[in-house]
């Protein structure tokens, strides 16, 4: 019969393990070599009958204590098939050791990281594959208290005990068991390659910043103080960033591209530079703001300042029918709609999930600001930006305001409000650039996908039938525009914008990109162009209507998994499209009204 | 003369206080800056389970550090772990403060 031992520290919860695995069928029994009685239990695993043997918890192999010698007599007198190394994923810095010293015995082993959820709650990462790749042992992360993991760590056993045909020899391993001192030393590189621990401020530096960030008067004022000052730094950061990518695009263009198309059909040229490399060329060029505005967004979430935003706004959301972690989704659906809604999970309350959900859609997300920048930019003048900016967002919090209010009465909710306030943190540069990199990596996926797509269709729809100038009237793209005509223009919405609201529906960078495929220019010459077309009107009244009109079909996507009603989908979606055009209408005419 | 009942978590029996009148404080009651020891927790279970979670059990010393404006959630802090809890939640705290 295969023989497993599970070992680990004291305290990395081993029993609980251990009770996990074992069930009830656990007894205590004695073996050869050691005076003590140890747990152990038969169980199946990968159709094998095993025993799992509860090693008493040790910190050092080589120490000198009752249990490190019961732990030594037993190897050296037992063979085994498999070792399973527990440890705390949070202190695994300090526990790594234990799996070295295992290691030097050539006994085959199983690295489990137990309390993962702590780890996570602590910032700490850890790379476990690149960890196994380096011990050559699997590297699994399980969370024994709640399961989670279980299942993988089970299945790495099972391989092991099915690929090694020889247990171990308990001579050779007493032979084995020396001093190494080379240990630490491996220690300490695998931590540093594998491990990422963020610097954690002592609870005596959060206290004092806490009295600053919390203060009775200040703390508010202060927090959205802290917020401008965040978004004008990616703004004044990005901006010289992404001009300098579309000149370079555009100079691709023109210096490589063209000459390559010179001799192939019109229409394949246009497909391919018009169409294409346009739409995508001008979405491309914002990367550096969306990656700045991750990484930004990342170190607040990661610091633990979201929580005291939640502590500072709570009472005023309890108003709204939200509370303070709503708060904080809204604050991330900033960043992206869909992963804020699927934090929403965490509300045990389902009328408090709808609610939250149904605001949530309405957060100024990067994808929204990316055609914000480019119209402002286009249509305003450097001393004014910031402010339309601005005052986009606060149209954003005001829309959500205005939704939970409006709707608390149809979802009320009774969930209890109690959270954490870690110490504040700040995340090693390594954890910032590879969370920039995941942002970076996500945004070029979905920019293959969706916009690659969306900028053909608009190019074909803007170009066909080709009898008649390109992005007129006579187009499929012009007589859909004519379609919605009678619902945009009282909203100063002309033919061209809507073709690209239309397409806006599928993700809002494609909006950007649709326009360089309209008017068949990118970057710096698509700009100067636009503000030609339109006065600083309409596109105040378009970026309105794109703010609220309807999220991503991403979002929409997931609103409804998560909602698991469709029904709730549409509501969403209705609303939506009912305060964006009463608010754009508002402000249009108000505006044409009042003279502009 | 009150009576409370508390449920112990993971075992399927209740402990019956007998508090004297003075001790039977809310934690919603506490001042800032005072410190109070926990001696009941009135609450459903998945309430009961999540304020164990965090570290509020019978016989843990805990103190107010702040209050949120506008009425809202109150700081506190038990041992080395900080948390933010609304006045509904600390209604369902019953403790012993220091005098």
């Amino acid at each position: 019969m295969k023989r497993i031992a599970l070992l680990g520290m004291p305290n990395t919860g081993k029993s609980t393990l251990f009770n996990r695995i074992s069930g009830a069928s656990a007894r205590v029994g004695n073996w050869p070599g050691i005076t003590v009685d140890l747990m152990s239990a038969k169980i199946l695993i990968g159709g094998h009958i095993a025993e799992l043997i509860d090693l008493p918890g040790i910190y050092d192999l080589h120490g000198f204590s009752e249990d490190e010698q019961v732990v030594r007599r037993f190897l050296s007198n037992n063979a085994v098939d498999l070792v399973i190394v527990l440890l705390n994923s949070s202190q695994i810095d300090r526990q790594l050791s234990l799996v070295l010293q295992i290691k030097k015995l050539n006994i085959p082993a199983v690295l489990a990281l137990n309390m993962a959820d702590e780890a996570k709650q602590s910032g700490i990462t850890i790379d476990t594959e690149s960890l196994a790749n380096d011990l050559h042992i699997p590297v699994l992360s399980i969370s024994a208290k709640y399961g989670d993991g279980l299942p993988k760590a089970l299945q790495a056993a099972t391989q092991i005990i099915n690929q090694n045909q020889t247990a171990t020899d308990p001579k050779v391993i007493s032979q084995l068991l020396q001093e190494d001192h080379q240990i630490e030393h491996e220690m300490e590189s695998l931590i540093q390659h594998h491990v990422q621990i963020p610097t954690t401020f002592t609870n005596n530096t959060t206290d004092k910043i806490d009295k600053i960030l919390l203060h009775k008067w200040f703390g508010l004022p202060i927090f959205f103080a802290a917020m401008f000052v965040l978004f004008q730094f990616i703004f004044t950061a990005g901006k010289p960033l992404q001009d300098g990518l579309a000149w370079a695009l555009s100079l691709f263009r023109s210096g490589l591209l063209e000459p390559i198309f010179v001799s192939s059909p019109a229409w394949f040229s246009g497909l391919m530079l018009d169409g294409v490399y346009n739409g995508v060329a001008t979405v491309a060029a914002f990367v550096p703001i969306i990656v700045l505005f991750f990484l930004v967004m990342s170190m607040v979430e990661d610091s633990g300042y979201l929580s005291r935003a939640a502590f500072l706004m709570d009472s005023l959301m309890a108003k709204m029918g939200l509370d303070g972690r709503g708060f904080v989704m809204m604050l991330m659906g900033f960043g992206c709609n869909v992963p804020a809604l699927m934090g929403t999970r965490i509300m045990r309350s389902r009328p408090m999930r709808l609610l939250t959900m149904l605001v949530i859609p309405l957060s100024l997300c990067s994808a929204r600001l990316q055609v914000f920048i480019f119209i402002i930019t286009a249509l305003f003048t450097a001393k004014h930006a910031p402010l339309v900016l601005f005052t986009l967002y606060v149209m954003s919090f005001l829309t959500m305001f205005l939704t939970a209010i409006l709707f608390q009465g149809q979802y009320k909710n009774a969930e209890p409000f109690i959270l954490e306030l870690p110490p504040y943190r700040f995340p090693t540069l390594r954890q910032i650039i590879l969370r920039g990199w995941h942002e970076v990596k996500h945004f070029l996926v979905r920019a293959s996908k969706f916009i690659v797509i969306g900028v053909v269709l608009v190019w074909a729809l803007t170009n066909f039938p080709s009898n008649v100038p390109p992005a007129s009237a006579g187009t499929y793209a012009g007589q859909i525009g004519a379609l919605f005509a009678p619902i945009l223009d009282p909203l100063g919405i002309n033919n061209q914008l809507a073709i690209a609201l239309i397409f806006g529906f599928v993700a809002k960078e494609i909006v950007v990109g649709a326009l360089a495929v309209i008017y068949g220019m990118q970057g710096d010459a698509l700009m100067v162009h636009m503000a030609t077309q339109i006065d600083w009107v309409q596109a105040m009244s378009f970026m309105l209507f794109t703010l609220i009109y309807t999220p991503c079909l991403s979002t929409i996507a997931t609103l409804r998994s998560e909602a698991k009603s469709s029904a709730f989908m549409w509501l969403s979606i209705a609303w939506s499209l009912g305060l964006a055009w009463v608010v754009s209408f508002v402000f249009y005419q108000g505006a044409r009204w009042l003279g502009y | 003369m009150h009576i409370i009942m508390e449920l112990c978590d993971n075992k399927n029996y209740y402990h019956l206080y007998f508090i004297p009148q003075r001790h039977m404080q809310l934690l919603s009651q506490l001042k800032i800056g005072q410190n109070a020891t926990i001696t009941a927790i009135e609450a459903d279970e998945y309430l009961f389970h999540r304020l164990s979670a965090l570290g509020f059990r019978v016989g843990k010393p805990l103190s107010v550090i702040r209050r949120a404006n506008f009425n809202g959630p109150l700081h506190v802090r038990l041992g080395t772990t900080d948390v933010i809890l609304r006045d509904t939640e600390a209604t369902r705290i019953r403790i012993n403060a220091e005098i």
